[in-house]
């Protein structure tokens, strides 16, 4: 039988990725699982979770709850609580969307180019849906030097992309200042 | 232009789709007479002044109705399409 190993999103790209003070690098892929409550389930499932996270809000714990959406979460990593299906739609999103992680003092001034959100605003940790252009963009700000960006895996290098263009500008910047 | 989302806070007119004026929540019932259909899919108020229009946030997915003042261009708020029908 024919073994095929597995490849990340950005297999084929140059990671990570290095101008003047970001680092651009890829996240390993952990289990993703998308949590929407079914209609009326929302406190039965809180309860089975710890908590659901409200708008912008990430829970650590066991695993990693993030806000992803309207009423939906993801669940980062292995260990969901048995019976969640009673009271919500589960999801395994792990091969779907593709994670970066931007790292460094010009990391905000980066996104700055591209992200149409008051970073500086967002407590850490916090999650946040926006546009990167034309790619819808899962941010989760860590602190203000990291951020970790996902998007549809299909977009990966479109990300990339944008990333290594706007990482340039803020370099070329920082060198002429 | 920023609009409220309620459930992201404010943001940038470019992450909205405008759909057009919130009329097109009131659907008529199926044997409703021509008159109603038309109405419906055709004739609009056009206010110079407080309009209540539908959009939609796509990063997050949320329809909403938002009152804005085509006159002075001020947003005076949003509901959740849950709660504006």
């Amino acid at each position: 039988m024919i073994e095929l190993s597995p490849t990340g999103a950005f297999g084929v790209l140059r990671l990570p990725l290095e101008q003047g003070e970001t680092r651009l690098s890829a996240i390993a892929p952990p289990r993703i699982t998308a949590i929407a409550p079914y209609p009326g389930q929302m406190n039965a499932l809180s309860r089975r979770l710890g908590a659901f996270p409200a708008p912008g809000e990430v829970h650590d714990g066991q695993l990693r709850l993030v806000w992803s959406g309207r009423e939906m979460a993801f669940a980062f990593g292995e260990g969901l609580p048995e019976g969640l299906e009673d009271f919500a739609a589960l999801c395994d999103q792990s091969d779907a969307w593709a994670g970066l992680a931007l790292v460094g003092q010009d990391a905000q001034a980066v996104l700055a180019r591209l992200v149409a959100l008051d970073l500086r605003a967002l407590a850490a940790p916090s999650s946040a849906r926006a546009l990167m252009g034309h790619l819808p963009l899962l941010l989760i700000k860590e602190s203000d030097t990291r951020f970790d960006l996902w998007t549809f895996r299909s977009m990966a290098d479109s990300l990339v992309h944008e990333m290594e263009a706007a990482m340039r500008g803020v370099a070329a910047r920082r060198a002429i200042s | 232009m920023h609009l409220p989302c309620p459930c992201c806070g404010w943001r940038d007119l470019r992450e909205f789709t405008c759909i057009g004026a919130a009329d097109h929540l009131h659907r008529p019932v199926p044997d409703a007479p021509p008159e109603a259909w038309h109405d419906y899919l055709h004739n609009r108020a056009n206010p110079a002044g407080e309009g209540r229009d539908l959009w939609y946030h796509d990063p997050c997915g949320t329809w909403l109705v938002a009152s804005r003042n085509t006159l002075t261009h001020a947003v005076h708020g949003s509901t959740g399409l849950e709660d504006a029908r």
